[in-house]
């Protein structure tokens, strides 16, 4: 190993030097961690031999006595290169959803940390921001998986079951667009089981997604967010009397944020429009445009309000500011974010997660 | 197929475009017209009179008339996906497409541009200057998701002044952030004049993601209820198609075809005459003493007058 003297006097606080002299892991990984502590950003973007996560871990299980040990640091190595290699892909879609190995070893390390509070602190937030990570990027096997591991180690935090009912809703919407009952007719009848098949399937997630917020609400009443989508669901799944309830919640209380207000009254337009009350879902769509004006659902759905209204005039004049809004937007209207869930975080979880690992 | 009622507000042809056969417009005359699609064993079916043609509407006999297209200036509306995926080759490979459409455009006709990724742009309205469209294909820019529904209904409602407007939708994506439903939008096709072509590239197998993938064509574990399906109800019931591509390249003489079957069409006039004239219109249009395949719009819609 050399290292200039001031980097190996760095590894000796940090205990790297210590770790190295008990044979465990590699000069070359205590190095990297060395220089992730540094907050050296080349670190992350050199070539790794895809053996190492593994070999690395098993000698740092080793070393679990080490108390002063950065395992924070080495996990965030590992996920910053996960990261790294997931957003430089030109086409997320190419990135193979199975396996996560970076992420798996991340995992690994942190569960070397002996103090169940120094483990609790890093990984509670490091699991949601990774399972938020793999949404983003379409990997939603994966991220359930993190969402459930989060849900069973830390069944007192709210942010777990809102992400994993986000992503669940958001699944079971994408997969039933396309089941109606028109697609049954021209279909014979083993088509047809499928797609009973898939429209029960997708029932099954709505009402996991139901628990799932009805759990986080559970956790903490004022999660505003959890409100707004079980809202949505219940509509979704039939149950307009349930959903007006939760939306009006969220309109009663205090201190909302616009951007949450803004999907109550857009929701609430589309519950009262289905109701066949469309002149109703008008005064709901403005509000909501009232709040955002650079949305553009509310528009959308206001000009077809309209439209069923007969007001074919003022249902063109609706489309004509959120079109003239285009590539000038300040704000992104949060129905965009809305089958994404939570996964816009991701980025800034990961940030505050580095700027911990790194002290 | 337009159907034109003062009132509702469908009346698009002027008056000096319509041939002397075709009955001009009055503040108290409703008119329907249908544009039809003649094919026998693949190919269109030229030389056809009114007289060869029989329409039903919700299964009255009426009397048509025939108008001379190229009298009736074609606008086409050019509906495109421009979200991340169309990035690249698939982007050059659509700009060519829309080029080669506006050349084979006639000095009459018209056209606009309209996308979507997330967001709904209107980047040139309705114009008779092609190369003001030919500059908006220039500055395309794939990225973000895909407002498939959404984007069809803003190039539905855009303006059209006058002519036979043709929608022509360009996608490589399932919808995965509309806020419109498919059947909204369904049904606002049915009630809007416009015939719409779906140009649609699909992945090829090998390229096509694992479940949880979103925004790419893909059916849905097996259940033959694919977006594709959908598409090509929507384009049916408008008298238009589907036409899927398998790659980019195909997209231009996909492109041409279309403006070809445009001109090889029958545009039907009558005024409707027998049953209830607001609500759906179902329409039957038959070819009398001849072979063929006739494709058409499947009906229309006539909304209530708007209320106080």
């Amino acid at each position: 190993m050399s290292r200039r003297p001031a980097a190996r006097l760095t590894a000796f606080f940090l205990g790297l030097a210590a770790a190295a002299q008990a044979q465990g892991p590699s000069p070359a990984f205590l190095d990297a961690v060395e220089r992730y502590c540094r907050g050296d950003p080349d670190v992350v973007r050199e070539t790794w031999p895809r053996e190492r996560p593994r070999r690395d871990i098993a000698d740092l299980k080793r070393l679990n006595h080490l108390e002063t040990f950065p395992f924070e640091a080495a996990a965030m190595l590992y996920t910053d290169r996960d990261v790294e290699e997931r957003n430089s892909a030109s086409d997320r879609e190419e990135v193979p959803p199975q396996p996560a190995p970076l992420l798996d070893a991340a995992r690994q390390v942190l569960d070397l940390i002996l103090d169940p509070e120094r483990r609790r602190r890093f990984a509670r937030p490091w699991l949601l921001a990774v399972a938020l990570h793999l949404v983003r990027h379409g990997q939603w096997p994966s991220a359930l998986r993190y969402m459930e591991l989060g849900q069973e180690r830390y069944p007192e935090d709210p942010l777990f079951p809102l992400a994993r009912g986000s992503l669940l809703e958001t699944q079971a919407a994408q997969d039933l667009q396309f089941v109606s009952l028109a697609d049954l007719e021209p279909v014979g009848p083993s088509r047809r089981e499928a797609v009973w098949r898939q429209a029960s399937a997708s029932r099954g997630q709505m009402i996991q997604a139901e628990g799932c917020y009805r759990r986080a609400l559970a956790a903490d009443p004022g999660l505003l967010e959890a409100r707004v989508r079980l809202g949505h669901l219940l509509h979704r799944m039939g149950q307009p009397q349930k959903a007006v309830a939760e939306l009006e919640g969220v309109i009663a209380a205090p201190d909302a944020d616009p951007h949450v207000l803004y999907l109550a009254w857009l929701f609430l337009g589309a519950i009262r429009e289905a109701d066949g009350g469309p002149r109703d879902a008008v005064v709901a769509y403005q509000a909501a445009i009232g709040l955002l004006p650079d949305g553009q659902a509310a528009y959308v759905a206001l000009s077809h309000a309209l439209h069923r209204l007969g007001e074919r005039g003022a249902s063109r004049e609706a489309l004509r500011e959120p079109i003239a809004r285009a590539g000038r937007r300040q704000d992104w209207d949060p129905w965009w974010l809305y089958p994404w869930g939570q996964s816009h975080e991701a980025e800034a979880r990961f940030l505050a997660l580095r700027r911990q690992a790194v002290r | 197929m337009r159907a034109a009622a003062l009132g509702v507000g469908l009346l698009l042809i002027p008056a000096p475009l319509i041939p002397q056969n075709v009955p001009t417009f009055t503040t108290t005359v409703e008119a329907v017209y249908v544009d039809v699609f003649v094919t026998r064993e693949g190919r269109p079916v030229a030389g056809l009179a009114a007289g060869d043609f029989e329409v039903r509407d919700n299964g009255v006999k009426q009397e048509v008339t025939l108008a001379h297209l190229e009298e009736v200036p074609i606008v086409a509306v050019l509906v495109f996906d421009v979200s991340s995926s169309v990035a690249g080759a698939r982007l050059e490979d659509l700009r060519a497409a829309g080029r080669a459409l506006l050349a084979g455009l006639r000095p009459q006709d018209e056209a606009a541009l309209v996308t979507f990724s997330h967001e709904l742009r209107v980047v040139v309205p309705q114009a008779g200057d092609r190369s003001a469209v030919e500059h908006g294909l220039d500055g395309l820019d794939p990225k973000g998701d895909t407002a498939l529904w959404d984007g069809l209904y803003a190039g539905l409602k855009l303006p059209v002044s006058r002519g036979r407007p043709v929608v022509v939708l360009f996608t490589d994506g399932q919808d995965n952030v509309s806020w419109l439903t498919r059947d909204q939008v369904h049904r606002v096709t049915e009630e809007s004049e416009a015939l719409v072509y779906v140009v649609a590239i699909a992945p090829p197998p090998e390229e096509r993601p694992p479940a949880g993938m979103r925004g790419v064509l893909v059916e849905p574990r097996g259940t033959g209820a694919s977006p594709l399906r959908a598409l090509s109800r929507l384009a049916e019931a408008t008298g238009g198609r589907l036409w899927p591509a398998d790659s980019s390249a195909q997209l231009g003489r996909t492109f041409l075809r279309i403006l070809a079957e445009m001109r090889s069409r029958y545009l039907l006039s009558y005024g409707p005459s027998g049953g209830p004239r607001e609500g759906w219109h179902r329409l039957k249009v038959k070819v009398k003493g001849h072979r063929g395949t006739v494709r058409s719009r499947s009906g229309y819609f006539v909304a209530p007058p708007a209320g106080p």
